[in-house]
């Protein structure tokens, strides 16, 4: 049986009297690739929150590669092997990109020389070698997402949750990404990765699971969630 | 500028020590030159702490003052050397800027400056307050590093002290470190979900900028060798803020700038009294607020991005 790297049961977290979390159990297996999707406001990036220690759950468990990291600071986590993107681009604005990209390795005990000498192999990878000297500021916000993805490359983790990564980026950085990703998965990186980009999603992914209200709706192949009724008039409709 | 010019920059200032120490400057200038080494550090290591972590403390005029008074109290009380209250004060008050941090950077927003603001009223308070000790505004008088007043030793240690700020500085920036404490003024949130310990590098931030501050401060009490407790005024800590304001904050040598600039102000409109010297270093304050935002060192190096591409870090 595949290894589960990532676990979640009975996830609740409340905002004074809104449930944006309402008991969510998750597994992912190593190597699998997991969609997750659902209205706005469904609570994918809560969810995503949860996981990663930067909101902690009111009820619930979360287990990282067999550890409990439930109550723990989002930084150990991000120690024992968890990666995670945000939506609007992780960058820090006033560090160039070759700096912005460092830091993932720095974080996983590489010196500063080392972790810029990767970082700007991870650079090339992603087709940012003429902008690495850029403020992260002056990037596009395509641009900024990649760095996500080279930082990706660097932190080599056992988990990645994405956030809308193909947001607003042009196809041709989505065919960089979907390559890193499928490459990344296929060395047993478990992937959860939150899109509305529902072709691009649906062709990476083995399952999807589906939200609505902070529950899961369905889960399933993505054909089996498509022809599902609920998730159609909850959120494909 | 390349990373061999940051090198350069400490031996500059020790060549300059060395070389104006030798060519009899009149007092008034050297006084100005030796006070401005003091500030240099205050500024500078404010900038490291609020332009490069992002941590906007405003009890850095108040660790210079406990460097200054513990200076004191180990010459008098002590029997120490001024020499060794140089080494023995930075490292004490990176203690006190530690446990200060403990409480103060657990909090955000304007609750640090609030705190650490809260904190150097406070200490004022009791350096007025507890007069037995402290001589109350009436001061406490220490004798110099070496009998007699040679100003021309101090232009030699305010030298070496400038290119040792430097010399931090540059391990700072272009470390681990002042990547980390960068990333977390940029963003918090992102730095902690990438796995950065924020208060391990808020802290270390904290206790380094405060030693530099600490050795200000004794460098001040040995040189000065009169210490009241108007030292430690909400004025001075603006003053310092303003020279890294003005000339750059999050800039390398942006502090610098901003002192020369200000030290020289109040170098040529020092007939007009104190008063009118904080008049004419406010208004300046607010045109470089209003046409140069990010302070001189960044107008400049908008004019020459290319020779200036590593100013900032």
């Amino acid at each position: 049986m595949t290894r589960i790297v990532l676990e979640t049961q009975g996830l609740r977290k409340a905002f004074g009297g809104n449930q944006v979390i309402d008991g969510i159990d998750f597994r992912l297996a190593a190597g699998e690739l997991v969609a997750i999707v659902g209205p706005n406001g469904a609570g994918k990036t809560s969810f995503l929150n949860l996981i990663a220690g930067q909101f902690r759950p009111n009820a619930g468990t979360i287990q990282l590669a067999g550890a409990d990291v439930t109550q723990l600071a989002p930084n150990v986590p991000a120690r024992r092997g968890l990666f995670r993107s945000f939506q609007n681009g992780g960058a820090f604005g006033r560090l160039s990109a070759i700096q912005n990209v460092a830091l993932a390795g720095m974080v996983r005990g590489l010196g500063r020389r080392e972790a810029e000498s990767e970082a700007g192999k991870a650079l090339a990878r992603v087709g940012l070698s003429p902008v690495a000297d850029w403020p992260a500021d002056h990037l596009s916000g395509g641009q900024r997402k990649l760095i996500d993805f080279a930082r990706l490359l660097l932190a080599k983790p056992e988990v990645a949750l994405l956030d809308e990564p193909t947001a607003g980026v042009n196809p041709a950085i989505m065919e960089v990404m979907r390559a890193i990703i499928a490459e990344m998965r296929d060395k047993g990186v478990g992937f959860a990765v939150i899109s509305h980009d529902l072709p691009w999603v649906f062709g990476l992914c083995q399952r999807v699971v589906v939200l609505a209200s902070g529950r899961v709706l369905a889960a399933g192949s993505p054909d089996e969630v498509s022809a599902d009724p609920a998730v159609r008039e909850a959120y494909l409709a | 500028m390349t990373k061999l010019t940051h090198h350069l920059v400490p031996l500059l200032f020790v060549a300059a020590g060395l070389g104006l120490s030798l060519i009899g400057l009149r007092p008034v200038v050297a006084d100005l030159l030796i006070l401005s080494v003091y500030y240099l550090l205050l500024a500078g290591s404010w900038n490291l702490l609020a332009g490069f972590a992002g941590q906007y403390s405003f009890a850095h005029i108040g660790l210079a003052t406990a460097g200054a008074y513990g200076t004191a109290a180990l010459v008098i009380a002590g029997g120490l050397s001024g020499w060794a209250t140089l080494v023995i004060m930075p490292l004490a008050v990176a203690l006190l800027g530690g446990g200060l941090g403990l409480v103060a950077l657990r909090v955000r927003g304007v609750q640090l400056p609030l705190i650490t603001f809260a904190f150097a009223g406070a200490f004022a308070v009791f350096l007025a307050a507890a007069s037995d000790i402290t001589n109350g505004s009436m001061g406490l008088q220490l004798p110099k590093l070496v009998p007699g007043f040679d100003r021309s030793l101090y232009l030699v240690l305010g030298g070496i002290l400038a290119g040792l700020f430097f010399i931090v500085q540059n391990w700072m920036i272009d470390g681990k470190l002042g990547l980390l404490m960068q990333a977390i003024r940029d963003n918090e949130d992102i730095a902690h979900g990438m796995g950065v310990g924020i208060f391990r590098v808020k802290i270390a931030a904290f206790m380094i900028t405060a030693a530099i501050a600490g050795l200000a401060g004794s460098f001040y009490a040995n040189y000065v060798g009169v210490l009241a407790p108007s030292m430690l005024s909400m004025g001075e800590m603006g003053y310092v803020v303003a020279m890294a304001v003005i000339g750059g904050l999050g800039y390398r040598y942006g502090p610098l700038i901003g002192v020369v600039i200000i030290r020289s102000i109040e170098y040529f409109v020092r007939g007009f009294g104190a008063e009118y010297t904080l008049v004419i270093i406010t208004g300046i304050a607010l045109l470089v607020v209003l046409f140069f935002r990010e302070g001189v060192i960044a107008y400049v190096s908008r004019l020459m991005p290319r020779q200036t591409a590593r100013w900032r870090s």
